[in-house]
C-alpha cells in the first residue's frame, strides 16, 4: 500500500533535487538571458561576449569580496559578495561602455550586418576572456561566506521525522529573491518610465524613434548599463551558488541563448520564462528518478537502473535540443520576439 | 513670406540630382499637396524639407528663419512634424505610449492635455488607448501615426502618402481628419498617390516632373487643367 | 612602400614572410621545433580552407568547427585501431540492434511527418514514436554499453575499429564530417545567420559531450593512445642501417674531422636528432600534398560557375532568390563541403598526435582560432585562408614564449618574491588570447577583407 509518508518523502526528494535547484538555476539563466535579449532588442545583434561579461563582473565581485574579507568587513549571515556587487557592477558597466565606444559604435555607424557584429563580439569575447584569465586565472574560485543553509537537511529530518532531508541553501533563496526584485524593477522601468519607454520605442522602430527626438546614444548607454548590471548580478549569484570558473561562464552562453530565443529574442518576459523552462528541462531530464520511484511504486515495479533519461553530461544537449525545436517550429519563440515590449 | 518656403531645391543621394530647382511652400491653415508620376521626386522633395537629404542648392525657411542647415531632429524641435509612409507607429507599444513617445522632446507638464486633444480629434484612438498599435487596422494605425506627429504641437505637419494601402472609405475619413487638423492652424504638406482625391481637399497643388515644378495652382485649378487631368489623374 | 601594399604582390609577400619566420625559428630555436610548427600550420591551413568555403564563398557562420574536427579524429581512431573481439561478443550485438532501432525510429518519424497532415495528430504520433523508440533503444543499448566497457577497462573497454592504415581515415574523416554536416545542415540552414552560429556552436558542444561520455565508441575521456603512424617510427629509423648511412653521408665533412670515438658519439646523436626531423619531414610531405590538392580544388571550385553563383548568392540573397536559385540547397552543399575539409584536417591532426583526447577539444582553440585564421587571411580568398592558417598558428605557438618574455621584462624591476610578479608570469599564456582578440578587432576595423583580400570582380548569376 502507498503510505502518506512515502508520498511526502518523494515530494521532499523532488523539491530537494529538482524544484529548488532548477528554480535557482532558472533565475540565474533568466537574468543572463535578459541581458542577451536587451542587447539583441536595442543593439540588434547576438552578443557572444555576454558569458564573458558575466565572468568579468563576477571576477570583480570576487576580488572586492576578498579585499573586504581581508580588512575584516563582512555582512554576517549574508555573503560579503553582496556588499561588493554594486561596485563590481560599476566596473562591468565601465568595461561595457569602453567596448561599445571603441568597437561596436563603429559598426553601428556603418550599419553593418548582424553577422559582422557576431564576429566582432567574438573578438570582444576573446579579450574579456583573456582579461579575466590574466587577472584571476582559469581555475575554480569560491567566495561564499555567511550562513550556508536556511533549512538544513539534518534538522529538517529531525524536525519532521521524514527519512528525506530538505535543504534550502541561502544562496538559492538569495538568487530567487534578488531575481524577483530585479525583474520587477526592470519591468517597471521599461513599462512606466519615460526612459524605459524610449528604450522600447527605439527597439521597436529605430527610425521613428529618431524622428520623435529620442537620443539613440542615450538609449544605447542605458542598455549597456542595465545589461552589465544584470550580467554581473547573474554571474555573482551563479558563482555563489556553485563556483566561479571562467570557462563555465563562457559555456553558459548556450543555455542563455536558448532561453532568450525560446522566449522570443528581444522580449524580456520571454527571456525570463525561457530561463525557467530551460533550467527545469535540464534538471528534469537529467535527474535520476530511481529513489523517487521507489517511494511511489510497489516493490515489483521498482526500476532496476537509475531511471534517468539522459546522463548529466548531456545537460547542454537538452537546452540545445529545445533551442533547435523552437527554431524549427516557432522561430519567434513563445512570446513573439524581436522588440522589447 | 509664406510660413514654410522651400526655394530652388537641388540635390540627390548620389552623383545625379533628383531635385532640379523645385520650389514648394505652404502657409498655416493650408493644405498643400505634391503629386506627380513615379520617380518625379515627390518624396525626395519632402525629405529635403525635413532635412533628410543634403541640398546642393536652395533654401528653406520657416517663419522667415533659415532652417536649411538644421538636422531632422532640430527641425522637429522647431515645429515640423513628419508622418512616414510605412513603419510609422511603434507596433509593440500601446496607442497612448505611441502618443507619449511623440511628445518625447517636450518637457512641459501639459502632455496629457495634448493627448486628450488628440483623442478628441481621433475618437477611435481614445477607445483603444490601451491597445498595442500593431493590433489596429490600417486606417487606425495611420491615425495613431498622425496623432504621434501632432504630439509635438507642430506648426507644420508633413505626411508621406498617408492613404497608401487603405480602403477608399478609410481614406475619406482620414482626409476629413486632416481637414480638422488644418482648422487648428497647422500648415499641412502631403505627398499623395491618390492625386484626384487629395487635390479635392488641397488649397494648393504642386505637380512635379523630373524634380521640377511642372504645374502649380490651387486644387480646383489643377483638377480642371486638361493637361494635368490627362497625364496624372487618369482622364 | 606603396607597392608593398599592392594587392597582387601581397600573396607572395605574405608567404615569403611566413617562410622567413619559420626559417628564423629553425635557426634560432631548432629545426625540429620549426618543423613541428610547420606541420600544424599545414593542418590549420586546411581547416581554414574548410571554414573559408563556408564563410568566404557563401557567408555561412559556422561556429561548430570544433565538432567537425573531432569527428575527423573519431575516424582516425575507428579506422586505425584493431577491433576488440571480446567487446564485440560482449555487447556488439546490442549496440548494432539499438543502432538499427534508432534508424527505424527516425524513418518512422520522417514518414509520420510526411504523411500525417493533422497537426495535433502528427505531433502526438511523433511524441509516442520517440518515447517508444527511446525505451526500446535503451533496453538494448544500456546493457550493451555496460558489457563493452567492462572488457579490460584499463586498456580497452571499447569496440575498437577496423585495424586499417590510418591514412585511410583522412578520407573517412571527411566523409563522416560530411554525413553529420548533412544532418546538421538540414536542421539549421535556413536560419538567420546569427541563429546558425548559435546552433552550430551548440552542436559542436554536443558532439564533444558524446565523445567524452560514450566510452564504448572511443573510450571517452580515457583517451585512445598509440595510434599506428603512417610514417616510420624514430626508434626503427635509429636501428636501421640505411638511415645511419644516410646521416653519415650528409654529415661526412663534419664527421671526418673527428677521431673514431668522437665520430661514433656524434653520429649517434645526429641519428637520434635526425630521426625525429625525418619523421616530421615525412608528415610535412603528406600534409603538403593534401593541402595542395585541396587548395587547387578550392581555387578551381571558386572560379567555376558554381563558385560564381555561390558568391552571387552571398552578396545578394534576395536577387538570387528572385532568380529562382534554391539558396538553402546551395548552402547545404557548401556547408557539407566545408565541414568535410575540416573533418579531413581533424583526422590528420589525430594522426600527427598519435592519440585521441576528447577533453583537448576547446572551442577557443578549435573554433574561434580557425575563424581568426580565415578573417585575418582574407575571407573568400583561398590563398588568404591558407596564409591565415599559417600565420595565426605560428603566432599562437610563438606568442606564448613571447608573452612570458614580455612579462619577464615588465616584472624585471619588481621584487623577486613579489606575489604579483609570479602571478603575472604564470598568467602570461593568457596574454595571447588578449592579443588574438585585439588582432581580430583591428583586422575587422582596418582591414576587413583580410591580408590577402578576395579579388573583387563582377559576378553574375548564370
Amino acid at each position: 500500500m502507498l503510505e502518506l509518508t512515502d508520498i511526502i518523502n518523494a515530494l521532499v526528494l523532488l523539491s530537494n533535487f529538482v524544484l529548488i535547484p532548477a528554480l535557482s538555476y532558472g533565475s540565474q539563466l533568466a537574468m543572463g538571458a535578459l541581458g542577451i535579449t536587451l542587447v539583441y532588442g536595442v543593439l540588434r545583434f547576438s552578443n557572444f561576449a555576454h558569458g564573458d561579461l558575466m565572468a568579468f563582473g563576477t571576477m570583480l565581485t570576487i576580488l572586492l569580496t576578498w579585499w573586504l574579507q581581508s580588512i575584516g568587513i563582512s555582512l554576517g549571515a549574508f555573503p560579503t559578495a553582496l556588499l561588493a556587487l554594486p561596485f563590481a557592477i560599476l566596473g562591468a558597466i565601465a568595461l561595457s561602455l569602453i567596448f561599445d565606444k571603441s568597437v561596436y559604435q563603429f559598426y553601428r555607424n556603418q550599419k553593418s550586418s548582424p553577422v559582422i557584429f557576431v564576429i566582432v563580439s567574438t573578438g570582444v569575447m576573446f579579450m574579456m576572456n583573456a582579461i579575466v584569465r590574466l587577472i584571476i586565472g582559469p581555475n575554480d574560485q569560491r567566495f561564499f561566506d555567511g550562513t550556508k543553509f536556511i533549512i538544513h537537511p539534518r534538522e529538517f529530518k529531525d524536525f519532521t521525522g521524514l527519512s528525506e532531508g530538505l535543504a534550502i541553501k541561502s544562496t538559492q533563496l538569495l538568487t530567487v529573491v534578488i531575481t524577483l526584485v530585479t525583474v520587477i524593477a526592470l519591468f517597471w522601468f521599461l513599462q512606466k518610465t519615460r526612459t524605459g519607454k524610449s528604450m522600447r520605442a527605439y527597439s521597436d522602430n529605430e527610425d521613428l524613434a529618431l524622428l520623435s527626438g529620442i537620443n539613440p546614444n542615450k538609449v544605447i548607454w542605458i542598455t549597456w548599463i542595465i545589461v552589465a548590471a544584470l550580467a554581473t548580478t547573474a554571474g555573482t549569484l551563479y558563482g555563489l551558488d556553485k563556483s566561479f570558473k571562467p570557462f563555465t561562464y563562457f559555456m553558459l552562453l548556450l543555455p542563455m541563448f536558448a532561453s532568450a530565443i525560446l522566449g522570443g529574442i528581444g522580449n524580456p518576459i520571454g527571456a525570463v520564462v525561457g530561463g525557467y523552462v530551460i533550467a527545469f528541462s535540464e534538471v528534469l531530464v537529467t535527474y535520476a528518478y530511481k529513489k523517487f520511484l521507489i517511494y511511489l511504486l510497489p516493490e515489483f515495479m521498482e526500476p532496476r537502473g537509475l531511471a534517468q533519461f539522459l546522463s548529466t553530461d548531456y545537460k547542454f544537449a537538452v537546452s540545445f535540443i529545445i533551442l533547435v525545436v523552437v527554431l524549427l517550429i516557432r522561430p519567434t519563440g513563445i512570446f513573439k520576439g524581436k522588440t522589447i515590449r | 513670406m509664406i510660413y514654410l518656403t522651400a526655394e530652388n531645391m537641388t540635390g540627390g543621394y548620389g552623383a545625379t540630382d533628383i531635385l532640379n530647382g523645385c520650389s514648394i511652400s505652404v502657409d498655416r491653415g493650408e493644405i498643400a499637396v505634391i503629386v506627380g508620376p513615379n520617380g518625379a521626386g515627390k518624396s525626395t522633395a519632402m525629405k529635403a524639407m525635413l532635412g533628410m537629404l543634403k541640398l546642393r542648392k536652395g533654401q528653406i525657411t520657416l517663419d522667415n528663419r533659415d532652417i536649411t542647415a538644421l538636422s531632422p531632429q532640430a527641425r522637429v524641435s522647431v515645429g515640423i512634424a513628419f508622418v512616414p509612409q510605412t513603419n510609422n507607429v511603434f507596433t509593440g507599444m500601446t496607442v497612448e505610449e505611441n502618443l507619449e513617445m511623440g511628445a518625447y522632446l517636450r518637457h512641459d507638464h501639459n502632455i496629457h492635455q495634448t493627448i486628450e486633444e488628440i483623442y478628441q480629434l481621433f475618437p477611435i484612438l481614445g477607445k483603444k488607448r490601451r491597445q498595442n498599435a500593431g493590433e489596429l487596422s490600417g486606417g487606425q494605425r495611420q491615425q495613431v501615426a498622425v496623432g504621434r506627429a501632432m504630439m509635438t504641437q507642430p506648426s507644420v505637419l508633413m505626411l508621406d502618402e498617408p492613404t497608401a494601402g487603405v480602403s477608399p472609405i478609410v481614406m475619406d475619413e482620414l482626409f476629413d481628419r486632416i481637414l480638422e487638423v488644418k482648422q487648428t492652424g497647422v500648415a499641412i504638406l502631403m505627398v499623395e498617390q491618390n492625386a484626384a482625391q487629395a487635390l479635392n481637399i488641397a488649397d494648393k497643388g504642386y505637380v512635379l516632373v523630373n524634380g521640377t515644378n511642372k504645374h502649380t495652382g490651387n486644387g480646383e485649378e489643377l483638377l480642371a487643367n486638361p493637361v494635368v487631368r490627362r497625364t496624372f489623374l487618369g482622364g | 612602400m606603396k607597392n608593398l601594399l599592392n594587392e597582387n604582390i601581397r600573396a607572395p609577400l605574405a608567404f615569403a614572410m611566413m617562410a622567413l619566420l619559420l626559417l628564423f625559428v629553425g635557426v634560432s630555436q631548432s629545426w625540429s621545433v620549426a618543423l613541428s610548427i610547420f606541420n600544424l600550420c599545414l593542418i590549420s591551413a586546411i581547416m581554414s580552407l574548410g571554414v573559408n568555403i563556408q564563410w568566404g564563398y557563401a557567408g555561412l557562420l559556422n561556429l561548430g568547427v570544433m565538432g567537425f574536427t573531432a569527428l575527423g579524429g573519431v575516424a582516425a581512431v575507428l579506422i586505425s585501431q584493431a577491433p576488440v573481439a571480446e567487446a564485440w561478443t560482449a555487447g556488439g550485438q546490442n549496440i548494432l540492434i539499438s543502432l538499427a532501432l534508432a534508424i527505424v525510429t527516425i524513418v518512422i518519424c520522417l514518414q509520420v511527418k510526411r504523411r500525417v497532415t493533422n497537426i495535433w495528430f502528427r505531433r502526438s504520433a511523433l511524441g509516442i514514436t520517440l518515447i517508444i523508440g527511446y525505451l526500446a533503444i535503451n533496453h538494448f543499448y544500456a546493457p550493451g554499453v555496460k558489457a563493452i566497457e567492462a572488457v579490460e577497462p584499463a586498456t580497452k573497454g571499447f569496440l575498437g575499429g577496423f585495424g586499417l592504415p590510418i591514412i585511410l581515415s583522412w578520407a573517412v574523416g571527411g566523409m563522416l564530417a560530411a554525413a553529420i554536416a548533412l544532418v546538421v545542415g538540414k536542421i539549421t540552414l535556413g536560419l538567420r545567420a546569427d541563429y546558425l552560429a548559435i546552433a552550430t556552436l551548440g552542436i559542436s558542444e554536443i558532439i564533444i559531450a558524446v565523445l567524452k561520455n560514450e566510452d564504448w565508441l572511443t573510450r571517452g575521456v580515457k583517451n585512445v593512445a598509440g595510434l599506428v603512424r603512417p610514417v616510420p617510427y624514430e626508434l626503427d629509423l635509429q636501428r636501421s642501417a640505411w638511415f645511419s648511412d644516410g646521416v653519415r653521408w650528409i654529415y661526412s665533412t663534419k664527421l671526418d674531422k673527428l677521431s673514431e670515438i668522437g665520430q661514433e658519439k656524434l653520429l649517434h646523436d645526429l641519428v637520434i636528432q635526425n630521426s625525429s626531423i625525418f619523421v616530421k619531414l615525412c608528415y610535412s610531405g603528406l600534409f603538403t600534398s593534401v593541402l595542395l590538392i585541396l587548395l587547387i580544388l578550392s581555387i578551381k571550385a571558386l572560379n567555376s560557375p558554381w563558385g560564381r553563383m555561390m558568391r552571387a548568392i552571398r552578396d545578394n540573397e534576395e536577387a538570387a532568390n528572385a532568380m529562382g536559385k534554391n539558396i538553402v540547397k546551395q548552402h547545404l552543399q557548401v556547408f557539407i563541403l566545408g565541414s568535410a575539409v575540416v573533418g579531413i584536417a581533424g583526422a590528420m591532426l589525430v594522426t600527427l598526435d598519435g592519440q585521441f583526447t576528447p577533453a583537448s577539444y576547446q572551442p577557443l582553440r578549435f573554433t574561434f582560432l580557425i575563424w581568426l585564421m580565415v578573417i585575418i587571411g582574407g575571407s573568400g580568398n583561398n590563398l588568404g585562408a591558407v596564409f591565415g592558417g599559417f600565420f595565426i598558428w605560428f603566432m599562437w605557438v610563438e606568442l606564448e614564449p613571447l608573452s612570458i618574455f614580455l612579462m619577464n621584462l615588465i616584472t624585471a624591476n619588481m621584487d623577486g618574491v613579489s606575489v604579483i610578479k609570479t602571478h603575472l608570469i604564470n598568467s602570461a599564456p593568457h596574454l595571447r588570447l588578449f592579443m588574438m582578440g585585439l588582432v581580430l578587432l583591428l583586422t575587422m576595423r582596418f582591414m576587413p577583407k583580410g591580408f590577402i583580400p578576395e579579388k573583387t570582380r563582377l559576378h553574375s548569376i548564370s
